[in-house]
C-alpha cells in the first residue's frame, strides 16, 4: 500500500464528510429558527403549539431528497404538557409527499419507542453536539439500516429537544461507490466501532464488523473528519 | 378540541368504509400513545363533532373497537367509552386460542421461531459490540423485576427482538416480531408460570455470555433450545385442554 493508494482513499472520505457535514450544518441553521419559532409560544407547550414546525421540517427533507429519507423534532422528556413524549417526525421516500411517521410512544405497548434512551437522542441531548449515529436496525422508529444525523435544540425554557435526520444506509454506499470508480483496492468504511458502514468488497459486509488481520495488506486508515469518527481502509484485490 | 383528534387524519366522506376507517384511527391513537389505556373518550355527539362525522357513523367505529377489545363502556354515572389495554387479552381467551390451534400449527410456529431467533443470535454473536450487550444486559433485567405476566412477555419480545437489532438485520428484526410475539403472547398468557421465570432468566443469562464471548453457535443453540422448550410446554398444555378440557 503506498502513498498513491492512500491519497485515493482521500478523495471518498472528503466527499462523504461533505454530503454529511452539509446535511448537520442544515440541521444547525434549522435547529435555530424552530428556537425562534417555539420562542412566543406560551408555556408550558402543547402539541398544537408544534404545527408551524413542520414547514421547516420538511423543507430540511426537500433541500437533501437524494440522501435524507426522513427529518423530525424529538420532543425532551416533559417539554410538552399534553404528551410526556412526542415526535413530530416526517418522512419522504422516492420523492413522494412527505408523510408524518407515527411512532409508538405508549410506554405499555409491546413496541414503545422509548427514544429518550436511544443514543442519536441522548448523545445530541447530553453533550450539546451534532451527533452521528449508526449504522443501526432502528426498530419502532424507521425499521430499516439507518444511520441518524442529529443536533441538540436547546430552548431559553431549559429544555433540550434534538433534531434529527435518517439516512439508509444505502445511501452512504452509493456515496462510497461512486466517489471510488475505477480504484485499484478494495475500500471499506467503519464506524468508531470497526463496524463496516459501507464497503466495495463483497468480502466485508455492512453492519458486520472488520476484522483485520495483519498480514492482509490493509493500509493505514484514513479519517473521515468533521461530525463522524468513521474511517476508511484499503487493501488490494 | 381533544388533544387527540387533532391528530386523526381522516377522509371524512361518508360512505361504507367510514367506520372502518375512524376504528382504524382511533385504533392508530391508542397505539401511537395519544390515547392511553384507561382513558376515557369524549361524549360520543361531542367526538363525532370533532371528527366531523355522524354519530351514527361513529357508533359503528366504536362497536368494532368493542368486538376487537380495544375500549370497553362502562355503564352509569362516571360510565363511557374507556381505551383498554391493548396488550392484555384476558387470560380465558388466550386459553381459547390455545385449545383451538392444532399441535401441527404450534409446532410449526415454533420451528420458524427457533430457525429465526437462532440465526439471529448466530449472527449477533459475531456482530455485538460492548454497547450491544449492554442492551440485552438492562433488557435481562428488566424481565428479571417484571411484576405481571404481561410486563413479562413484554420485557421478553424486546430481549429477543433486540437480538434482530444486534445482528443488523431489518429484515429478521421484523421476522421475529412477528414469530415470537405470537409465540410469546401464548406463553406468557397461559404458560409462563412462576416456574418458568428462571427457566427464561438463565436462557437471558446464557444467551448474553454466548453473545459477549462472541460464541455464535452456542448462541444458537441457546435459543433454539429455550424456544422448543416453551413450544413443547405449549403443545403439553394444548394437549390437556384439547383431550381433558382443562389446564393439566
Amino acid at each position: 500500500m503506498n502513498e498513491a493508494d492512500l491519497a485515493s482513499l482521500r478523495r471518498p472520505a472528503d466527499r462523504i464528510r461533505e454530503r454529511i457535514d452539509r446535511v448537520l450544518a442544515d440541521l444547525g441553521a434549522t435547529a435555530g429558527d424552530l428556537v425562534r419559532t417555539l420562542a412566543p409560544a406560551e408555556r408550558p407547550l402543547r402539541r398544537a403549539d408544534l404545527a408551524p414546525v413542520q414547514p421547516a421540517l420538511l423543507a430540511v427533507i426537500d433541500r437533501h431528497r437524494d440522501f435524507v429519507q426522513g427529518v423530525g423534532l424529538a420532543l425532551d422528556d416533559g417539554h410538552l404538557a399534553d404528551s410526556p413524549r412526542w415526535m413530530e417526525w416526517w418522512r419522504s421516500e422516492g420523492g413522494e409527499p412527505a408523510e408524518f411517521v407515527r411512532h409508538n410512544l405508549d410506554p405499555e405497548h409491546n413496541h414503545f419507542y422509548d427514544y429518550v434512551g436511544k443514543e442519536w437522542f441522548a448523545l445530541p441531548r447530553a453533550n450539546r453536539r451534532a451527533t452521528v449515529t449508526g449504522p443501526f436496525v432502528d426498530f419502532g422508529g424507521t425499521n430499516e439500516h439507518t444511520i441518524t444525523l442529529a443536533v441538540p435544540v436547546a430552548h431559553a425554557d431549559g429544555y433540550v429537544d434534538v433534531l434529527g435526520a435518517d439516512v439508509a444506509v444505502e445511501g452512504v454506499e452509493r456515496l462510497l461507490i461512486e466517489s471510488l470508480r475505477s480504484a485499484p483496492q478494495d475500500t471499506v468504511l467503519v464506524n468508531e466501532h470497526d463496524r463496516v458502514v459501507a464497503s466495495t468488497s463483497a468480502r466485508w459486509w455492512s453492519g458486520t464488523l472488520l476484522q483485520r488481520a495483519p498480514g492482509d495488506g490493509w493500509s493505514d486508515a484514513v479519517d473521515v473528519g468533521g461530525h463522524v469518527s468513521w474511517r476508511l481502509v484499503g487493501t488490494p484485490r | 378540541m381533544s388533544s387527540f383528534a387533532a391528530y386523526l387524519r381522516l377522509d371524512a366522506t361518508e360512505g361504507p368504509g367510514l367506520p372502518q376507517n375512524v376504528a382504524r384511527q382511533l385504533e392508530t391513537a391508542v397505539a401511537v400513545g395519544l390515547l392511553s389505556h384507561g382513558d376515557r373518550l369524549p361524549p360520543e355527539s361531542e367526538l363525532a363533532a370533532e371528527l366531523g362525522i355522524s354519530t351514527g357513523t361513529l357508533r359503528q367505529a366504536l362497536e368494532t373497537l368493542r368486538q376487537r377489545g380495544v375500549i370497553e363502556t362502562r355503564r352509569g354515572r362516571g360510565g363511557g367509552s374507556f381505551v383498554r389495554s391493548a396488550t392484555q387479552p384476558p387470560p380465558e381467551a388466550v386459553m381459547n386460542r390455545l385449545r383451538e390451534r392444532s399441535a401441527d400449527s404450534l409446532r410449526d410456529l415454533g420451528d420458524a421461531c427457533a430457525a429465526v431467533v437462532g440465526g439471529a443470535a448466530h449472527l449477533a454473536a459475531q456482530r455485538a459490540v460492548g454497547d450491544d450487550v449492554d442492551h440485552l444486559r438492562s433488557l435481562a433485567d428488566q424481565f428479571r423485576t417484571a411484576e405481571t405476566a404481561d410486563e413479562r412477555r413484554r420485557a421478553d419480545s424486546r430481549f429477543h427482538i433486540e437480538i434482530g437489532v444486534i445482528a443488523h438485520s431489518a429484515r429478521l428484526t421484523q421476522a421475529i416480531v412477528h414469530l415470537h410475539d405470537e409465540l410469546a403472547s401464548l406463553f406468557w398468557m397461559v404458560g409462563g408460570e412462576a416456574d418458568h421465570h428462571p427457566v427464561t432468566e438463565s436462557a437471558h443469562t446464557a444467551l448474553i455470555s454466548a453473545v459477549d464471548g462472541a460464541d455464535a453457535d452456542t448462541a444458537r443453540d441457546v435459543v433454539m433450545r429455550n424456544v422448543e422448550g416453551r413450544v413443547q410446554h405449549l403443545l403439553d398444555l394444548h394437549l390437556d385442554l384439547a383431550v381433558r378440557g382443562e389446564p393439566g
